[in-house]
């Protein structure tokens, strides 16, 4: 999609005759360089700004992403970014074009940062019914309505309570920084839920902040240890991510300080780059002795978890619930990395919407469903996307980009260069000092409890006590793909209410 | 996807095989715990034009109508019927043909009754699968008693078709007779090798991607291929991790893909060779002292 | 008056029940040495314990035998499964028999030794630590190797040091190919010392003209994934 990005020069200098410092945000203030310094220049993370003639120009359009840094950081609001239509040229259009150059000169894949950006059905493609008469609606206001989950309660000794069903995903440090990490597991404390340490490793300042913990067991075991493994509230054992299916973590080496180096003890500057599957886990089997293994060595005290990439969705979760695993997680493709192939992430997977009917089917299939928590992620925004998945068949979900929205996050897709202007996915310490991780730990906090707030007043709208108690009944579809893709009838057809 | 296991005693004489792979399968319970079979070698002793059936049923009704079916090709010697899970059966009988190119068509007009399954037809090895635990299908079949040279077995986790006793390891083709195959993996490009084996005339059973194994192995066997040769041909033209166990009337033979994915040790002495996925199954029948893994890409084939 | 060896009857217990045992012996019983009797192949033993106390397995071990074990002594009689000492911290870990594929896989540290072959992927993924072989070892032999040590006193198969990005690899015996990123020289002088003190810790008493014949395998480039330079 394209971009229009207008600055207007009266208003740039409207205070100044100097256009377009960034002082008020300035890291580290110098009235020698001010002259020089300007503020959508360095904060656009794509280059789309050039100096000419002493005066930034938006010059390089097809760049823009529409993250609007530049617009949020400009001291004088002159800048606009206005999305523009598609060409209409089929496979020719003119990123598809520059798309074709690049690979000219650098001989590669495009890698990149976030997640998938085409049109996918969604969340948004369903609707919640009411409840009026044929079922009343609940008070918003004056009634209650749960909100609470246990999560693993299959073989764990200690499942994990938690008092919504959003959790936050796992991102790692070194993808993120410290602060991110630190604002992460401190707002998830805050709102009573559990934060993830994905494959990085675990910060002993994340295990302080966050009451539940999950460590993620993925296949390059950065910072895997039993003292690790026991030192967590749950085990993720990470198959794939929705966003790059098939492909393990990557990390390029200028992101591996020496305080990443050291959490996930490889050596500084070292790409960190994590097999494409567990080396030890090739089929099923592998699976389930996997399970055994880590359960034999927590004690099997805590719920061990099992997070797939979706794909062939059914035949991976009946592999995990029988190999025993206590909950599992399933990824759609709308899920987001802090780097990786921009054709994996776009062309491989399925969506979230299908994998979690998909999953919840495979699991009653074989009688599991009771047993075995379900956990969708990839794409969830909003309280009502939580709601539909819920209804849809799952358990908990996991927020992981929404989250960094939360700490100042615009998804300009460049996290893998490091240079986060939010100071969120980057280790450059100046940068890092924009975020605050106590104000971000309460942004968060409040983004859930906004987010459950949502969930139970459409969940009380519909009729029901608890966000667990929505079934697919409760659905509509008004898209015929998302008809297809979940099961839910389309608005307007009589659904399994009018068998009275 | 499962764990394997194969024994051969090297003198040809009658020995314990369905024991030794009731134990050896027992100890890789572990890597499968949706069904598993037998293929025990050498201890029908039937003779020329004799050939065992296993036939899955709903109901007593359909014998009759089975036996009707085979009675026009032929006539039935011995029969059995063991219960099974579910409320099946399994009919069992001899029925003597005049050669081993009229046991598939047989086999096919018998299938063409509702709610009836042909499991497999034999005459130099006894097929024994099904859904359960190995124990519980040990004891429903007596599994322990059965005599002969060599056996493979299977145990099965299954990766993506269906769980049920038709789907279960060994497959068979009746292209070459005899011819059983067991599989730990997932053969990833399937259609690609089953494709042309169809159009050549095979006839495929299910979708499960181990029965293409069996298929391209007789398809080998029966253009004059060695055994060996075959399974070279498989490491080279099939995709995915496998470690597969082919038994005939003669033997056996083993192969691992070629990034080694699979797990799979041997070990042997004077009286025996015994291989399987892991050395627990092997130490029920042989001690281990000298335990050998087989290398990716390698080929091994034991006749007697 | 505290005990100082045990002995465990494994046959009749779960791994849970004998590393539960293993560890109270160790955090409560003072236990220098443990002995677990018929093993019998079983998988996860000695799981996950950490504490400075000697194991003995009187038998073979199934697959992850010592996984994750922390400043831990292992002894196995037998043989090992697969991906024996994997993730193991710090510690030592022997096998006087031989081991199967990923024998000593992502390793942070400590020693293992295996007397006797090994299948393929030996040392995968491995950070740090020390792995010697006495007998020969597979295909992708230190693929995706991290950082630490590999000694194969045997031959080596194909593809070895796969992608390899830190570390370093010595082989005594044939080398059949080397893997993508894998540099081979001569071993140093220095190396050569430091490979006699370690070998002569573990009984391999090889010969002065044998250390000469030691190859060592380097990684070519630290980035080999995506075309950076060093």
């Amino acid at each position: 999609m394209p971009f229009n990005v207008i600055r207007d020069p009266l208003i740039c200098k409207r205070d100044f005759e100097r256009p377009g410092c960034c002082w008020y945000l300035c890291d580290d203030r110098d009235e020698d360089i001010c002259g020089k310094c300007f503020s959508c220049v360095n904060n656009c993370p794509h280059g789309v700004y050039e100096i000419v003639r002493g005066e930034p120009q938006p010059l390089h359009q097809a760049q823009c992403v529409g993250c609007r840094i530049c617009s949020e950081m400009c001291p004088h609001g002159a800048i606009k970014v206005l999305a523009m239509p598609e060409d209409q040229r089929l496979g020719w259009k003119y990123p598809d074009i520059l798309e074709i150059e690049r690979k000219t000169t650098a001989a590669s894949y495009k890698i990149r940062s976030t997640g998938a950006t085409r049109t996918l059905p969604t969340f948004d493609d369903l609707v919640i019914t009411p409840a009026q008469v044929s079922r009343p609606p609940l008070d918003n206001y004056r009634e209650p309505c749960g909100t609470d989950v246990i999560i693993g309660d299959r073989y764990a000794e200690n499942p994990l309570h938690i008092d919504t069903p959003i959790m936050i995903g796992a991102m790692s440090f070194g993808a993120l920084s410290k602060e991110a990490k630190m604002a992460l597991a401190l707002g998830s404390t805050l709102a009573g839920t559990v934060a993830n340490t994905g494959e990085g490793g675990m910060l002993p300042e994340e295990r302080a902040l966050s009451h539940n913990l999950v460590a993620q067991y993925a296949s390059g075991r950065f910072g895997v240890s039993a003292e690790y493994l026991n030192n967590a509230d749950a085990i993720e054992i990470k198959i794939g991510q929705g966003a790059k299916s098939g492909m393990g973590g990557h990390l390029l080496g200028e992101k591996v300080t020496a305080d990443v180096s050291k959490i996930r003890k490889i050596p500084e500057g070292a790409d960190a780059l994590s097999p494409a599957r567990h080396m030890d886990i090739v089929g099923p089997e592998d699976l389930s002795m996997k399970i055994s293994q880590l359960r034999e060595i927590t004690d099997w005290q805590v719920p061990i978890m099992v997070k797939f990439a979706a794909g062939r969705v059914a035949s991976d979760v009946k592999i995990a619930a029988k190999g025993g695993a206590d909950a599992i997680v399933v990824d759609g493709m709308q899920g987001g990395t802090g780097a990786g192939p921009d054709v994996i992430m776009e062309q491989a997977g399925v969506p979230t919407l299908s994998a979690i009917v998909e999953a919840d089917a495979a699991l009653k299939d074989i009688n599991l469903r009771e047993e075995v928590s379900l956990i969708v992620s990839g794409g969830i925004r909003t309280g009502v996307d939580v709601l539909k998945a819920l209804a849809l068949g799952a358990d908990a979900t996991y927020v992981a980009t929404g989250a960094l929205v939360a700490l100042g996050c615009r998804v300009c897709q460049e996290c893998y260069d490091g240079t986060c202007r939010k100071g969120i996915a980057t280790q450059n310490l100046e940068l890092r000092h924009r975020l605050n991780y106590r104000e971000g730990a309460k942004h968060v906090a409040n983004y859930i409890k906004a987010m459950t707030d949502e969930a139970t007043m459409l969940a009380q709208q519909a009729g029901n006590s608890h966000l667990s108690k929505l079934e697919k009944e409760n659905l509509k579809s008004l898209t015929f793909e998302a008809s297809v893709l979940t099961g839910v009838p389309m608005a307007g057809e009589m659904g399994l209410s009018s068998k009275i | 996807m499962c764990g394997i296991a194969g024994i051969v005693y090297k003198d040809k004489k009658m020995h314990n095989i369905g024991n030794d792979m009731t134990n050896m399968l027992n100890a890789l319970q572990h890597r499968g715990p949706d069904s598993a079979g037998f293929a025990l070698y050498g201890g029908l002793g039937l003779p020329d034009g004799e050939y065992i059936l296993n036939i899955q049923i709903d109901d007593d009704n359909q014998i009759s109508d089975v036996k009707n079916i085979i009675q026009n090709n032929s006539s039935i010697a011995q029969e059995e019927k063991i219960p099974s899970v579910d409320d099946t059966i399994i009919y069992r009988c001899h029925v003597n043909l005049d050669n081993f190119k009229q046991l598939k068509p047989l086999i096919t007009k018998v299938d063409q009754i509702d709610d009836v399954i042909v499991l497999n037809g034999s005459h130099s090895f006894e097929m024994i699968k099904d859904v359960g635990s190995v124990l519980e299908i040990a004891n429903r079949y007596d599994t322990r008693s059965v005599k002969g040279t060599h056996a493979i077995g299977h145990t099965r986790f299954s990766t993506e078709s269906a769980i049920d006793r038709f789907h279960a390891h060994p497959f068979q083709t009746y292209i070459s007779e005899d011819v059983t195959v067991v599989h730990n993996g997932q053969i990833t490009n399937y259609w690609n090798i089953r494709d042309p084996l169809e159009r050549k005339g095979h006839i495929f059973e299910t979708f499960n991607d181990t029965e293409c194994l069996v298929h391209y192995i007789a398809d080998k066997l029966i253009s004059n291929y060695t055994l060996e040769e075959a399974l070279e041909g498989a490491v080279e033209d099939m995709d995915g991790p496998f470690s597969f166990i082919i038994g005939t009337p003669n033997g056996i033979g083993i192969a691992k893909d070629k990034l080694g994915l699979r797990p799979g040790v041997i070990a042997e002495n004077d009286e025996k060779f015994a291989i399987a996925s892991e050395e627990v199954s092997l130490r029920q029948v042989i001690d281990t002292h000298n335990v050998e893994q087989i290398s990716p890409g390698e080929v091994r084939v034991y006749e007697i | 008056m505290s005990e100082k060896t045990i002995t465990i009857d494994v046959s009749k217990l779960t791994p849970r029940q004998t590393n539960t045992k293993i560890r109270y012996a160790i955090d409560h019983e003072n236990v220098e040495k443990i002995v677990l009797e018929n093993p019998n192949a079983m998988h996860y033993l000695v799981n996950g314990v950490i504490g400075e106390s000697q194991v003995i397995i009187d038998g073979s071990a199934g697959y992850f035998a010592g996984s994750m074990v922390d400043k831990l002594q292992i002894l196995i009689k037998g043989n090992a499964g697969w991906f024996v000492g994997d993730n193991m911290t710090e510690g030592e870990i022997i096998v006087e028999g031989s081991a199967g594929d990923g024998a000593g896989q992502g390793i942070y540290g400590g020693t293992v030794v295996v007397k006797k072959g090994v299948g393929a992927r030996t040392g995968e993924i491995m950070k740090n630590g020390t792995i010697i072989i006495g007998g020969n070892s597979g295909f992708m032999t230190g693929i995706f190797m991290m950082g630490g040590k590999i000694i194969i006193l045997g031959d080596v198969g194909e593809d070895l040091a796969e992608s390899i990005v830190n570390g370093e690899i010595y082989v005594l015996g044939k080398i059949e190919s080397l893997g993508k990123n894998a540099f081979q020289m001569k071993a140093k002088d220095e190396d050569i010392k430091e490979l006699k003190t370690i070998l002569n810790k573990y009984d391999f008493n090889l010969s002065n003209e044998d250390y000469k014949n030691f190859k060592k395998i380097i990684p070519q480039s630290k980035r080999p994934f995506f075309h950076k330079k060093d």
